[in-house]
Protein backbone atom coordinates (compact mmCIF):
# COMPACT_ATOMS: atom_id res chain seq x y z
CA UNK A 1 0.00 0.00 0.00
CA UNK A 2 1.45 3.36 -0.93
CA UNK A 3 1.11 6.65 0.92
CA UNK A 4 -1.67 8.02 -1.29
CA UNK A 5 -3.82 4.87 -0.88
CA UNK A 6 -3.22 4.90 2.86
CA UNK A 7 -4.22 8.59 3.06
CA UNK A 8 -7.39 7.98 1.00
CA UNK A 9 -8.47 5.10 3.21
CA UNK A 10 -7.61 7.04 6.40
CA UNK A 11 -9.68 10.06 5.28
CA UNK A 12 -12.58 7.77 4.45
CA UNK A 13 -12.42 6.10 7.91
CA UNK A 14 -12.16 9.49 9.69
CA UNK A 15 -15.34 10.56 7.86
CA UNK A 16 -17.09 7.31 8.75
CA UNK A 17 -16.07 7.75 12.40
CA UNK A 18 -18.07 10.99 12.49
CA UNK A 19 -21.27 8.99 11.76
CA UNK A 20 -23.05 6.56 13.95
CA UNK A 21 -21.47 3.15 13.51
CA UNK A 22 -23.57 0.04 12.90
CA UNK A 23 -22.25 -1.71 15.95
CA UNK A 24 -19.48 -1.73 18.52
CA UNK A 25 -17.24 -4.16 16.64
CA UNK A 26 -17.36 -2.05 13.53
CA UNK A 27 -16.47 1.01 15.61
CA UNK A 28 -13.49 -0.73 17.16
CA UNK A 29 -12.40 -2.13 13.81
CA UNK A 30 -12.49 1.34 12.26
CA UNK A 31 -10.48 2.92 15.08
CA UNK A 32 -7.92 0.13 14.96
CA UNK A 33 -7.57 0.43 11.17
CA UNK A 34 -7.23 4.22 11.43
CA UNK A 35 -4.44 3.84 14.02
CA UNK A 36 -2.73 1.31 11.78
CA UNK A 37 -2.97 3.70 8.79
CA UNK A 38 -1.62 6.66 10.79
CA UNK A 39 1.34 4.55 11.92
CA UNK A 40 1.94 3.51 8.31
CA UNK A 41 1.85 7.12 7.07
CA UNK A 42 4.19 8.26 9.83
CA UNK A 43 6.62 5.48 9.03
CA UNK A 44 6.52 6.39 5.35
CA UNK A 45 7.14 10.08 6.09
CA UNK A 46 10.01 9.23 8.40
CA UNK A 47 11.50 6.96 5.76
CA UNK A 48 11.16 9.70 3.12
CA UNK A 49 12.78 12.27 5.45
CA UNK A 50 15.70 9.93 6.13
CA UNK A 51 16.11 9.22 2.42
CA UNK A 52 16.15 12.94 1.65
CA UNK A 53 18.72 13.54 4.41
CA UNK A 54 20.91 10.79 3.00
CA UNK A 55 20.64 12.19 -0.55
CA UNK A 56 21.47 15.62 0.75
CA UNK A 57 24.57 14.32 2.42
CA UNK A 58 25.69 12.47 -0.74
CA UNK A 59 25.29 15.58 -2.93
CA UNK A 60 27.06 17.79 -0.38
CA UNK A 61 30.33 19.03 -1.84
CA UNK B 1 111.17 19.45 -141.89
CA UNK B 2 113.85 18.97 -139.26
CA UNK B 3 113.43 16.23 -136.72
CA UNK B 4 115.08 16.84 -133.35
CA UNK B 5 115.67 14.50 -130.42
CA UNK B 6 113.50 14.95 -127.34
CA UNK B 7 116.39 16.22 -125.25
CA UNK B 8 116.94 19.10 -127.62
CA UNK B 9 113.28 20.11 -127.38
CA UNK B 10 113.44 19.81 -123.60
CA UNK B 11 116.56 21.95 -123.47
CA UNK B 12 114.86 24.45 -125.74
CA UNK B 13 111.79 24.64 -123.44
CA UNK B 14 114.04 25.05 -120.42
CA UNK B 15 115.74 27.98 -122.12
CA UNK B 16 112.36 29.53 -122.94
CA UNK B 17 111.41 29.40 -119.26
CA UNK B 18 114.79 30.63 -118.09
CA UNK B 19 114.82 33.53 -120.56
CA UNK B 20 111.21 34.58 -120.03
CA UNK B 21 110.94 34.07 -116.29
CA UNK B 22 114.45 34.84 -115.01
CA UNK B 23 113.19 36.35 -111.72
CA UNK B 24 110.86 34.82 -109.10
CA UNK B 25 107.21 36.03 -109.31
CA UNK B 26 104.37 36.20 -106.75
CA UNK B 27 101.35 34.00 -107.49
CA UNK B 28 98.12 33.50 -105.63
CA UNK B 29 96.59 30.03 -105.54
CA UNK B 30 94.81 27.52 -103.40
CA UNK B 31 96.60 24.54 -101.90
CA UNK B 32 94.84 21.47 -103.26
CA UNK B 33 97.35 19.00 -101.80
CA UNK B 34 100.21 19.28 -99.32
CA UNK B 35 102.65 16.41 -98.78
CA UNK B 36 105.90 16.22 -96.90
CA UNK B 37 108.66 13.90 -97.95
CA UNK B 38 112.24 13.80 -96.64
CA UNK B 39 111.98 17.38 -95.36
CA UNK B 40 110.71 18.77 -98.64
CA UNK B 41 107.13 19.99 -98.98
CA UNK B 42 105.29 19.13 -102.19
CA UNK B 43 102.35 21.29 -103.12
CA UNK B 44 99.60 21.08 -105.71
CA UNK B 45 98.50 24.62 -106.57
CA UNK B 46 95.13 25.23 -108.15
CA UNK B 47 92.98 28.14 -109.17
CA UNK B 48 89.25 27.63 -109.21
CA UNK B 49 86.70 29.42 -111.37
CA UNK B 50 84.18 31.90 -110.11
CA UNK B 51 81.57 29.35 -109.04
CA UNK B 52 84.30 27.22 -107.37
CA UNK B 53 83.23 24.31 -109.51
CA UNK B 54 86.00 23.86 -112.03
CA UNK B 55 89.74 24.12 -111.72
CA UNK B 56 91.03 26.51 -114.34
CA UNK B 57 94.74 26.13 -113.57
CA UNK B 58 96.88 23.56 -111.75
CA UNK B 59 100.65 23.40 -111.20
CA UNK B 60 102.97 21.42 -108.95
CA UNK B 61 105.32 23.23 -106.58
CA UNK B 62 107.96 22.32 -104.02
CA UNK B 63 109.52 23.96 -100.99
CA UNK B 64 112.99 22.51 -100.58
CA UNK B 65 113.86 21.70 -97.01
CA UNK B 66 116.57 24.37 -96.77
CA UNK B 67 114.19 27.03 -98.02
CA UNK B 68 111.47 25.84 -95.66
CA UNK B 69 113.80 26.35 -92.68
CA UNK B 70 114.49 29.91 -93.84
CA UNK B 71 110.76 30.58 -94.28
CA UNK B 72 110.09 29.18 -90.79
CA UNK B 73 112.72 31.47 -89.36
CA UNK B 74 111.38 34.46 -91.22
CA UNK B 75 107.62 34.10 -90.47
CA UNK B 76 107.51 31.78 -87.50
CA UNK B 77 107.08 28.03 -87.44
CA UNK B 78 103.55 27.96 -86.26
CA UNK B 79 102.18 30.52 -88.69
CA UNK B 80 103.92 28.90 -91.65
CA UNK B 81 102.55 25.49 -90.77
CA UNK B 82 99.10 27.02 -90.46
CA UNK B 83 99.33 28.50 -93.91
CA UNK B 84 100.57 25.29 -95.52
CA UNK B 85 97.31 23.42 -95.05
CA UNK B 86 95.14 21.90 -97.72
CA UNK B 87 92.36 24.27 -98.68
CA UNK B 88 94.30 27.39 -97.73
CA UNK B 89 94.46 30.32 -100.04
CA UNK B 90 98.15 31.30 -100.39
CA UNK B 91 100.39 33.88 -101.99
CA UNK B 92 103.75 32.35 -102.90
CA UNK B 93 106.92 33.72 -104.43
CA UNK B 94 107.97 31.13 -106.98
CA UNK B 95 110.56 30.64 -109.61
CA UNK B 96 109.87 28.36 -112.52
CA UNK B 97 112.01 25.38 -113.09
CA UNK B 98 111.79 23.10 -116.05
CA UNK B 99 113.73 19.91 -115.82
CA UNK B 100 114.41 17.86 -118.92
CA UNK B 101 113.28 14.73 -117.24
CA UNK B 102 110.85 15.84 -114.44
CA UNK B 103 109.12 18.61 -116.34
CA UNK B 104 107.73 21.85 -115.02
CA UNK B 105 107.81 22.58 -111.31
CA UNK B 106 107.49 25.81 -109.35
CA UNK B 107 110.17 26.35 -106.71
CA UNK B 108 108.80 28.23 -103.71
CA UNK B 109 111.14 30.97 -102.52
CA UNK B 110 108.93 32.69 -99.99
CA UNK B 111 105.32 32.96 -98.86
CA UNK B 112 103.04 35.76 -97.65
CA UNK B 113 101.14 34.74 -94.46
CA UNK B 114 99.21 38.04 -94.44
CA UNK B 115 97.50 37.10 -97.68
CA UNK B 116 96.26 33.85 -96.16
CA UNK B 117 95.14 35.56 -92.96
CA UNK B 118 93.35 38.28 -94.91
CA UNK B 119 91.63 35.70 -96.99
CA UNK B 120 90.55 33.79 -93.91
CA UNK B 121 89.21 37.02 -92.46
CA UNK B 122 87.17 37.76 -95.59
CA UNK B 123 85.78 34.24 -95.56
CA UNK B 124 84.96 34.65 -91.89
CA UNK B 125 83.12 37.90 -92.52
CA UNK B 126 81.17 36.33 -95.37
CA UNK B 127 80.14 33.42 -93.18
CA UNK B 128 79.12 35.77 -90.38
CA UNK B 129 77.00 37.80 -92.75
CA UNK B 130 75.30 34.71 -94.15
CA UNK B 131 74.49 33.42 -90.66
CA UNK B 132 73.32 36.81 -89.51
CA UNK B 133 71.08 37.11 -92.59
CA UNK B 134 69.47 33.78 -91.69
CA UNK B 135 69.05 34.93 -88.10
CA UNK B 136 70.82 31.97 -86.51
CA UNK B 137 73.68 33.77 -84.75
CA UNK B 138 71.84 33.72 -81.41
CA UNK B 139 69.79 30.56 -81.99
CA UNK B 140 71.88 28.45 -79.61
CA UNK B 141 72.17 31.26 -77.08
CA UNK B 142 68.37 31.39 -76.85
CA UNK B 143 68.30 27.88 -75.40
CA UNK B 144 68.08 28.21 -71.62
CA UNK B 145 71.11 27.01 -69.71
CA UNK B 146 70.07 24.43 -67.09
CA UNK B 147 70.59 25.67 -63.52
CA UNK B 148 72.93 22.79 -62.63
CA UNK B 149 74.85 21.72 -65.77
CA UNK B 150 76.55 18.51 -64.61
CA UNK B 151 76.04 16.03 -67.45
CA UNK B 152 78.31 17.06 -70.26
CA UNK B 153 78.78 15.82 -73.79
CA UNK B 154 82.32 16.89 -74.63
CA UNK B 155 83.56 17.18 -78.18
CA UNK B 156 87.34 17.18 -78.16
CA UNK B 157 90.31 15.31 -79.51
CA UNK B 158 91.01 12.51 -77.03
CA UNK B 159 94.73 13.13 -77.22
CA UNK B 160 94.48 16.89 -76.84
CA UNK B 161 95.81 18.60 -73.74
CA UNK B 162 92.59 20.63 -73.63
CA UNK B 163 90.45 17.58 -72.86
CA UNK B 164 92.62 16.37 -69.98
CA UNK B 165 92.97 19.94 -68.60
CA UNK B 166 89.20 20.27 -68.72
CA UNK B 167 88.57 16.91 -67.06
CA UNK B 168 91.12 17.54 -64.32
CA UNK B 169 89.80 21.00 -63.61
CA UNK B 170 86.25 19.65 -63.22
CA UNK B 171 87.34 16.75 -61.03
CA UNK B 172 89.42 18.92 -58.75
CA UNK B 173 86.79 21.56 -58.04
CA UNK B 174 86.94 22.66 -54.41
CA UNK B 175 83.22 22.33 -53.74
CA UNK B 176 82.89 18.60 -54.36
CA UNK B 177 80.50 19.00 -57.30
CA UNK B 178 80.39 15.91 -59.46
CA UNK B 179 80.31 16.10 -63.23
CA UNK B 180 79.95 13.40 -65.82
CA UNK B 181 81.75 14.16 -69.04
CA UNK B 182 81.37 11.82 -72.01
CA UNK B 183 83.99 12.34 -74.67
CA UNK B 184 82.88 12.49 -78.30
CA UNK B 185 86.23 12.41 -80.02
CA UNK B 186 86.60 14.55 -83.14
CA UNK B 187 89.26 16.37 -85.11
CA UNK B 188 89.31 19.98 -84.06
CA UNK B 189 91.50 21.32 -86.82
CA UNK B 190 91.97 20.70 -90.50
CA UNK B 191 89.48 19.82 -93.16
CA UNK B 192 87.86 16.91 -91.27
CA UNK B 193 86.64 19.22 -88.50
CA UNK B 194 83.24 20.10 -89.94
CA UNK B 195 82.30 16.57 -90.86
CA UNK B 196 83.46 15.01 -87.60
CA UNK B 197 81.90 17.60 -85.32
CA UNK B 198 78.64 17.48 -87.27
CA UNK B 199 78.54 13.68 -86.92
CA UNK B 200 79.22 13.95 -83.19
CA UNK B 201 76.47 16.55 -82.77
CA UNK B 202 74.01 14.18 -84.44
CA UNK B 203 75.08 11.34 -82.09
CA UNK B 204 74.68 13.60 -79.06
CA UNK B 205 71.28 14.71 -80.37
CA UNK B 206 70.05 11.13 -80.24
CA UNK B 207 71.00 10.95 -76.53
CA UNK B 208 69.88 14.49 -75.80
CA UNK B 209 68.01 13.54 -72.61
CA UNK B 210 71.23 12.26 -71.02
CA UNK B 211 73.01 15.62 -71.17
CA UNK B 212 72.64 19.16 -69.89
CA UNK B 213 74.90 20.78 -72.43
CA UNK B 214 77.56 20.31 -75.07
CA UNK B 215 81.13 21.43 -74.54
CA UNK B 216 83.69 21.84 -77.32
CA UNK B 217 87.22 22.18 -75.98
CA UNK B 218 90.67 22.23 -77.50
CA UNK B 219 94.10 23.33 -76.39
CA UNK B 220 95.81 26.33 -77.92
CA UNK B 221 96.33 26.72 -81.64
CA UNK B 222 97.58 29.25 -84.15
CA UNK B 223 95.49 31.73 -86.00
CA UNK B 224 95.24 29.54 -89.08
CA UNK B 225 94.36 26.49 -86.98
CA UNK B 226 91.15 28.23 -86.09
CA UNK B 227 90.10 28.48 -89.72
CA UNK B 228 88.07 25.32 -89.36
CA UNK B 229 85.82 27.08 -86.84
CA UNK B 230 84.85 29.69 -89.40
CA UNK B 231 83.30 27.08 -91.65
CA UNK B 232 79.71 27.95 -92.44
CA UNK B 233 78.37 24.38 -92.43
CA UNK B 234 80.01 23.71 -89.06
CA UNK B 235 78.64 26.90 -87.56
CA UNK B 236 75.11 26.14 -88.83
CA UNK B 237 75.30 22.64 -87.33
CA UNK B 238 76.43 24.02 -83.97
CA UNK B 239 73.79 26.76 -84.00
CA UNK B 240 71.17 24.04 -84.49
CA UNK B 241 72.65 21.81 -81.76
CA UNK B 242 69.97 20.21 -79.56
CA UNK B 243 71.53 21.57 -76.36
CA UNK B 244 73.34 24.75 -75.35
CA UNK B 245 76.96 24.68 -76.57
CA UNK B 246 79.88 26.12 -74.64
CA UNK B 247 83.28 26.35 -76.31
CA UNK B 248 86.81 26.82 -75.10
CA UNK B 249 89.00 26.41 -78.14
CA UNK B 250 92.17 27.86 -76.77
CA UNK B 251 92.68 31.27 -78.29
CA UNK B 252 93.35 34.50 -76.54
CA UNK B 253 92.41 37.28 -78.92
CA UNK B 254 90.79 36.06 -82.10
CA UNK B 255 87.12 35.42 -82.41
CA UNK B 256 85.95 32.69 -84.77
CA UNK B 257 82.47 32.48 -86.23
CA UNK B 258 81.91 29.45 -83.99
CA UNK B 259 82.40 31.71 -80.96
CA UNK B 260 79.57 33.84 -82.24
CA UNK B 261 77.00 31.09 -82.72
CA UNK B 262 77.47 29.17 -79.47
CA UNK B 263 75.71 29.75 -76.18
CA UNK B 264 78.88 30.93 -74.54
CA UNK B 265 82.47 31.22 -75.68
CA UNK B 266 85.38 31.12 -73.26
CA UNK B 267 89.09 31.35 -73.90
CA UNK B 268 90.33 27.97 -72.70
CA UNK B 269 89.08 24.56 -71.60
CA UNK B 270 90.10 25.54 -68.07
CA UNK B 271 87.92 28.64 -68.29
CA UNK B 272 84.96 26.49 -69.40
CA UNK B 273 85.45 24.21 -66.40
CA UNK B 274 85.69 27.23 -64.09
CA UNK B 275 82.53 28.65 -65.64
CA UNK B 276 80.59 25.41 -65.04
CA UNK B 277 81.83 25.14 -61.46
CA UNK B 278 80.80 28.75 -60.90
CA UNK B 279 77.36 28.07 -62.38
CA UNK B 280 76.87 25.23 -59.88
CA UNK B 281 78.16 27.42 -57.05
CA UNK B 282 75.64 30.11 -57.96
CA UNK B 283 72.84 27.56 -58.13
CA UNK B 284 73.84 26.12 -54.78
CA UNK B 285 74.00 29.60 -53.23
CA UNK B 286 70.56 30.38 -54.65
CA UNK B 287 69.20 27.10 -53.27
CA UNK B 288 70.74 27.75 -49.86
CA UNK B 289 69.18 31.20 -49.82
CA UNK B 290 65.82 29.75 -50.82
CA UNK B 291 66.20 27.13 -48.11
CA UNK B 292 66.93 29.82 -45.52
CA UNK B 293 63.93 31.83 -46.65
CA UNK B 294 61.68 28.78 -46.53
CA UNK B 295 62.93 28.00 -43.03
CA UNK B 296 62.40 31.61 -41.89
CA UNK B 297 58.92 31.74 -43.40
CA UNK B 298 57.99 28.39 -41.91
CA UNK B 299 59.28 29.46 -38.49
CA UNK B 300 57.31 32.71 -38.68
CA UNK B 301 54.17 30.85 -39.73
CA UNK B 302 54.63 28.30 -36.97
CA UNK B 303 55.22 31.04 -34.46
CA UNK B 304 52.10 32.87 -35.60
CA UNK B 305 50.01 29.73 -35.51
CA UNK B 306 51.36 28.79 -32.10
CA UNK B 307 50.41 32.11 -30.53
CA UNK B 308 47.04 31.98 -32.25
CA UNK B 309 46.52 28.49 -30.84
CA UNK B 310 47.62 29.68 -27.40
CA UNK B 311 45.09 32.51 -27.55
CA UNK B 312 42.37 30.10 -28.63
CA UNK B 313 43.31 27.67 -25.85
CA UNK B 314 43.08 30.47 -23.27
CA UNK B 315 39.74 31.61 -24.69
CA UNK B 316 38.39 28.04 -24.64
CA UNK B 317 39.57 27.62 -21.07
CA UNK B 318 37.97 30.89 -19.98
CA UNK B 319 34.68 30.15 -21.72
CA UNK B 320 34.65 26.62 -20.31
CA UNK B 321 35.33 27.87 -16.80
CA UNK B 322 32.58 30.49 -17.07
CA UNK B 323 30.05 27.93 -18.38
CA UNK B 324 31.04 25.49 -15.65
CA UNK B 325 30.73 28.14 -12.94
CA UNK B 326 27.32 29.19 -14.20
CA UNK B 327 26.33 25.51 -14.22
CA UNK B 328 27.58 25.04 -10.67
CA UNK B 329 25.67 28.09 -9.46
CA UNK B 330 22.50 26.99 -11.20
CA UNK B 331 22.83 23.45 -9.84
CA UNK B 332 23.42 24.72 -6.31
CA UNK B 333 20.32 26.94 -6.58
CA UNK B 334 18.26 24.07 -7.93
CA UNK B 335 19.54 21.80 -5.17
CA UNK B 336 18.59 24.36 -2.56
CA UNK B 337 15.13 24.76 -4.06
CA UNK B 338 14.71 21.01 -4.34
CA UNK B 339 15.52 20.50 -0.63
CA UNK B 340 13.23 23.34 0.31
CA UNK B 341 10.36 21.91 -1.73
CA UNK B 342 10.89 18.38 -0.41
CA UNK B 343 11.08 19.59 3.19
CA UNK B 344 7.99 21.70 2.65
CA UNK B 345 6.03 18.79 1.18
CA UNK B 346 7.17 16.45 3.93
CA UNK B 347 6.22 19.02 6.57
CA UNK B 348 2.79 19.50 5.01
CA UNK B 349 2.25 15.75 4.87
CA UNK B 350 3.43 15.45 8.51
CA UNK B 351 1.07 18.23 9.59
CA UNK B 352 -1.80 16.49 7.92
CA UNK B 353 -1.02 13.15 9.55
CA UNK B 354 -0.81 14.96 12.94
CA UNK B 355 -4.22 16.53 12.36
CA UNK B 356 -5.62 13.16 11.29
CA UNK B 357 -4.14 11.61 14.42
CA UNK B 358 -5.70 14.36 16.57
CA UNK B 359 -9.01 13.91 14.79
CA UNK B 360 -8.84 10.17 15.40
CA UNK B 361 -8.14 10.76 19.11
CA UNK B 362 -11.11 13.08 19.28
CA UNK B 363 -13.32 10.59 17.48
CA UNK B 364 -12.25 7.48 19.33
CA UNK B 365 -15.04 6.34 21.83
CA UNK B 366 -12.69 6.34 24.84
CA UNK B 367 -12.25 10.13 24.51
CA UNK B 368 -15.95 10.78 24.54
CA UNK B 369 -16.47 8.28 27.43
CA UNK B 370 -13.70 10.08 29.37
CA UNK B 371 -15.74 13.25 29.32
CA UNK B 372 -18.62 11.40 31.10
CA UNK B 373 -20.64 10.25 28.14
CA UNK B 374 -21.88 6.68 27.93
CA UNK B 375 -22.09 4.31 25.01
CA UNK B 376 -25.24 2.27 25.18
CA UNK B 377 -25.63 -0.93 23.21
CA UNK B 378 -27.92 -3.92 23.13
CA UNK B 379 -26.36 -7.13 21.80
CA UNK B 380 -23.63 -5.19 20.07
CA UNK B 381 -26.03 -2.75 18.38
CA UNK B 382 -25.54 0.84 19.47
CA UNK B 383 -28.65 2.54 20.85
CA UNK B 384 -29.12 6.14 19.90
CA UNK B 385 -32.88 6.31 20.55
CA UNK B 386 -34.90 4.97 23.61
CA UNK B 387 -37.58 3.66 21.22
CA UNK B 388 -35.12 1.26 19.72
CA UNK B 389 -34.48 -0.44 23.08
CA UNK B 390 -36.09 -3.88 23.48
CA UNK B 391 -36.65 -5.65 26.84
CA UNK B 392 -33.55 -7.48 27.97
CA UNK B 393 -29.88 -6.69 28.76
CA UNK B 394 -28.58 -3.24 28.00
CA UNK B 395 -24.80 -2.65 28.05
CA UNK B 396 -23.60 0.75 29.17
CA UNK B 397 -19.92 1.62 28.59
CA UNK B 398 -18.48 4.25 30.86
CA UNK B 399 -14.93 5.69 31.17
CA UNK B 400 -13.77 3.22 33.74
CA UNK B 401 -15.78 0.13 32.89
CA UNK B 402 -18.93 -1.60 31.70
CA UNK B 403 -22.38 -1.55 33.36
CA UNK B 404 -25.11 -4.04 32.45
CA UNK B 405 -28.69 -2.94 32.98
CA UNK B 406 -31.98 -4.68 32.29
CA UNK B 407 -34.99 -3.16 30.53
CA UNK B 408 -38.37 -4.31 31.52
Amino acid sequence: MNYTEAQAELEKILEQLQEVPADIDQLHARVARAEQLIALCRAKLRGAAEEVARLRESTEE
Amino acid sequence: METMPLSRLATFIRRVFALNLPEPVWVSAELAQVNESRGHTWLTLVEKGENEAGIIAQLEAVIWSGKLKRIHKLHGLRLTRGVLQEGMSVRLQVSTSFHERYGLRLIVEDLDPEHTLGNLERRRQATLEALSRDGILDRNARQPLPPAPQRLAVISADTAAGWSDFRRQLAENGYGYSFTADLYSAALQGQQTTEEITTRLRQIGRRKAEYDLIVIVRGGGGKTDLAAFDDEALCRAVADAPLPVIVGIGHEIDITVLDRVVHRSLKTPTAVAAYLIDALLQTETRLLNLGRRIAATATALLHGETSSLDRKAIAIHQTGTAVLEAGHLRTAAQRKELHYLVRHQLERAGDRVRQQSMLLNALRPETTLARGYALVSQEGRILTSPDKAVPGKVEVRLRDGKLVLRRD
